[in-house]
């Protein structure tokens, strides 16, 4: 059995590269960390994993990239992993879409940019419940 | 998000949004036509300044209604009433046989004007209809005109005079606010004229006195005086004294015709040497000799003491000395009576033949001196209204251009506090990432050194080295494909967690010679190895990420710098203007990820000579414009090179065009397709004005569907 995967979607290289290594570091040893730029790259990989048989836990989110907006990825994420963690990190993003990602894609937790490692943290864990 | 304009609405049916723009059209040409209006009105009061007309007045009379109607036929005529003539004092016409003339009054479609005193609108059915009914007689030249108009100038009760205009050609017809709107002028006109008028009048009578003898010389300084003063209450002191010279003069009074009509107001009345209060009498006043005087339209002369004690006293002193003479005479200015003038003594028979002839003529030079101040006052009150106005327009317009601004500015914080979060939120993630690794990898250093042999110790050695080496940056999705390679590799060299360790060693940069991270690889605390390894990568990562993020947000601080300045103090500087546009684009980019492609395509320039921060503000301007017209989806073309002595930039949308009826207005001031309260419609306005200033110039072309480009050519050595 694969580890379970944790997906970070974000345009900006500086967010992955930061997010990577913080969550490598508090879950590292359970799962593995994965991040796409887009969210049209995030659904690609959504196929990939399912057919290598990876258990998708956590998607963590942008909300403004170019192309599909973060909502509408998770909407979409939802549809084929229904019981994956979401949960969106922006520095921006219309209330009207949040809304509809709580919605529609079942979002866990939305946390603003510049956000704070432990919140996330716990916000993964949080949504995880047992199964850590 | 903001709206595009209502043409960018797909929902919107053709039928709507024609409808719509004919509104919108109608709004702005109404707005357009006020602000143009009071313009007009304040430079036509503002040519009451000048003594006479001249060709260069009426010309600029002609300019003015030109701006506000089709007027390339046009006529200003003066009506004469004592001669009975109206002469035409300007005339513009299509056709060069058409010259100024000078024709007895009853003739013409000006007679019309001039005896109904009403603005008239004709067409050439119209006008032959006039002629059958004898409404129009002798009409002037060859009557050719599609449409005509002519309003009265009319003011104090009397006509000055008329202004025509007229086409002759079928596209363009005239219509009732057409003539609204030309008799309106016409009224402003007038008090100019009635002020023209009088002047014209008081140098008349100056002429005539001229040449009499000792008394009208005498007069003539009154005259003279006069002409300097235009405030009534100092006519009536330099009157006073003037008669006082002349005349036994104990009492001396002015009264003149209320402006409702219907009662005489002694603005000026002294008796022996004191001012009285102003005071008033109605017209049909049973005892006052001053109504009666106006009543009857007839000098009195009084030597007797009954009459003169029934009359009530203008003054409200106790007469200690009785009046035994007096005269009262109208004021008769340009055929009209405005007042009554009289002068009084203590003497009996005061007033002989001299005396009552120097009286009558410094009478006739008081009323049109008073009249003069009268049309003064009305034109002069009239440009002060008008330039409060104008006042009040400015600031208004100034008000809407700091909006404008401050809109534009709005919107951008929201982006900008995304765009400045982001690189705060990776530098704080960053920062925190290297003090838990600096932690984890010095604590379990010591340990795993003791832990390795001298090989092995060289080996982590290369490691560390290889993990803190510049990092050659790969997209996520390359990433992803080295790592799944490596993957593979691990599992055939038969090492477990092959996935999990493959992006470790990609990270570490190792992954290239596995065959030199065997050893590691196999050894029993692989795990710690790669851990510390990792934590010591992650120390340069993360600074270099640190590096990274600051740059953005400073980048960003400085264009949000450039963009508070505007309107600051303006310096003629020589700047690099591909270094303006990434500023304007570096506020503009979370804008710009919406769903725009941006394509940049900056020739080397020399550096241009300009004001930074306005230049910036045409860039904002055109590439906001872009972006909403094509609701933020399609191509943002921003393309910048050098044609001969000029800078050619130019900014280009894939978005919903503008339709050619637009094209010619978008650069008017207040002109906007935007809903009302999402654009000033000033923003084109501001871009043309700052592209001018700077000696360029800006141009647009477009097509519905396709896009638009704007361009503008600046001069590198700049204005001058």
């Amino acid at each position: 059995m694969e580890k379970g995967i944790l997906l970070c979607v974000d345009d900006e290289i500086i967010v992955l590269t930061a997010l990577k290594d913080q969550l490598r570091r508090a879950f590292g040893n359970d799962f593995l960390i994965d991040v796409a730029e887009s969210a049209e790259e995030a659904l690609e990989l959504l196929d990939e994993l399912a057919e290598h048989g990876h258990a998708l836990l956590v998607i963590v989110s942008d909300w403004l990239m170019p192309g599909m907006k973060g909502d509408e990825f998770l909407i979409e994420a939802h549809k084929r992993f229904p019981s994956v963690v979401k949960i969106m990190l922006s520095g921006q993003a219309e209330s009207a879409a949040v809304e509809r990602a709580r919605r529609e894609a079942g979002l866990h937790d939305f946390l603003s940019k510049p956000w704070n490692a432990e919140t996330l943290v716990e916000s993964i864990k949080h949504g995880l419940g047992g199964k850590l | 998000m903001i709206e595009s304009d209502a043409s960018a609405r797909p929902m919107t049916t053709e039928s709507q949004l024609l409808k719509r723009v004919a509104e919108l059209e109608r709004e702005v040409a109404e707005r357009r036509q006020g602000e143009s209006l009071q313009r007009a009105l304040y430079e036509i009061a503002s040519l009451s300044t000048a003594d006479s007309p001249e060709h260069e007045h009426y010309a600029w009379l002609h300019e003015i209604v030109g701006r506000l109607m089709h007027a390339k036929n046009f006529i200003i005529a003066t009506y004469d009433a004592e001669e009975g003539l109206i002469r035409q004092e300007y005339l513009v016409d299509e056709d060069p046989s058409e010259v100024a003339v000078t024709f007895p009054y009853g003739e013409g479609i000006s007679s019309l004007v001039i005896r109904t005193r009403l603005p008239w609108l004709l067409d050439n059915d119209l006008f032959q209809s006039l002629v059958a009914q004898g409404e129009i007689l002798a009409a002037r030249g060859v009557v050719d005109f599609n449409s005509w108009m002519g309003a009265p100038l009319i003011a104090q009760d009397q006509v000055y005079g008329l202004i025509i205009v007229q086409s002759y050609s079928a596209d363009i017809t005239y219509t009732q606010a057409d003539l609204d709107l030309l008799n309106f002028v016409a009224s402003h006109v007038a008090a100019t004229a009635a002020r023209w008028q009088a002047n014209a009048a008081l140098k008349r009578a100056m002429d005539d006195l001229a040449v009499s003898a000792e008394t009208l010389r005498l007069v003539g300084n009154i005259g003279k005086d006069l002409t300097g003063s235009l405030d009534t209450e100092a006519i009536c002191r330099t009157l006073e004294k003037r008669f006082s010279a002349l005349l036994p003069v104990d009492v001396f009074g002015v009264a003149m015709l209320s402006p409702a009509g219907d009662a005489l107001d002694f603005l000026f009345y002294v008796e022996d040497g004191l001012i009285d209060e102003p005071s008033s009498y109605p017209l049909d006043h049973p005892t006052s000799l001053a109504a009666l005087t106006f009543r009857e339209d007839r000098e009195l002369t009084i030597f007797n003491e009954a009459q003169l004690a029934n009359a009530p006293s203008a003054s409200g002193f106790t007469e200690s000395t009785p009046i035994l003479s007096a005269v009262f005479r109208p004021l008769i200015a340009n055929g009209r009576r405005i007042g009554v003038l009289t002068v009084q003594s203590h003497q009996a028979n005061a007033y002989g033949e001299r005396e009552m002839e120097v009286f009558r003529s410094a009478a006739s030079f008081a009323a049109i001196a008073l009249a003069n101040a009268d049309a003064f006052a009305i034109a002069e009150n009239a440009r002060k209204q008008a330039a409060k106005a104008l006042e009040d327009q400015h600031q208004a317009e100034a008000q809407l251009v700091h909006s404008e601004k401050m809109a534009a500015l709005g919107q951008l914080i929201a982006g900008v506090a995304h765009e400045i979060n982001t690189p705060i939120g990776a530098i704080k993630s960053s920062g925190s990432n290297i003090s838990d690794a600096l932690d984890s990898a010095l604590l379990g250093l010591p340990a795993l050194m003791d832990e390795l042999d001298t090989t092995g110790r060289e080996h982590f050695s290369a490691l560390v080295a290889r993990a803190i080496k510049p990092k050659n940056m790969l997209s996520t999705r390359e990433e992803r494909a080295v790592v799944r390679e490596v993957t593979g590799a691990l599992e055939a060299l038969g090492l477990d967690q092959a996935r999990h360790r493959a992006g470790l060693l990609v990270q570490l940069q190792s992954h290239t010679d596995l065959e030199q991270m065997l050893p590691l690889l196999r050894h029993p605390s692989v795990d710690r190895i790669l851990d510390i390894a990792y934590g010591v990568s992650t120390i340069s990562t993360n600074a270099g990420n640190i590096n990274t993020a600051v740059d953005r947000v400073a980048k960003i601080i400085f264009a949000l710098k450039s963009f508070s300045r505007f309107g600051g103090v303006q310096v003629w500087t020589e700047s690099d203007l591909a270094e303006g546009l990434e500023t304007v684009l570096t506020i503009y980019q979370n804008q710009i990820k919406h769903g725009t492609e941006l394509v940049r395509q900056f020739q080397p320039m020399p550096q241009v000579r300009c004001l930074p921060d306005e230049i910036n503000q045409v860039w904002t301007n055109l590439i906001h414009n872009a972006l909403q017209a094509m609701d933020h989806k399609g191509t943002l073309t921003i393309s910048l090179s050098q044609e001969g002595e000029d800078a050619l930039v130019s900014v280009s949308d894939t978005g919903c065009g503008i339709p050619p009826e637009v094209q010619q207005r978008i650069f008017e001031p207040f002109f906007t397709t935007k809903p009302a309260g999402e654009g000033t419609g000033l923003g084109l306005d501001i871009v043309r004005k700052i592209v001018e200033k700077h000696m360029g110039r800006i141009s647009v072309e477009s097509e519905v569907g396709r896009g638009t480009t704007f361009t503008v050519h600046l001069p590198i050595a700049g204005a001058g």
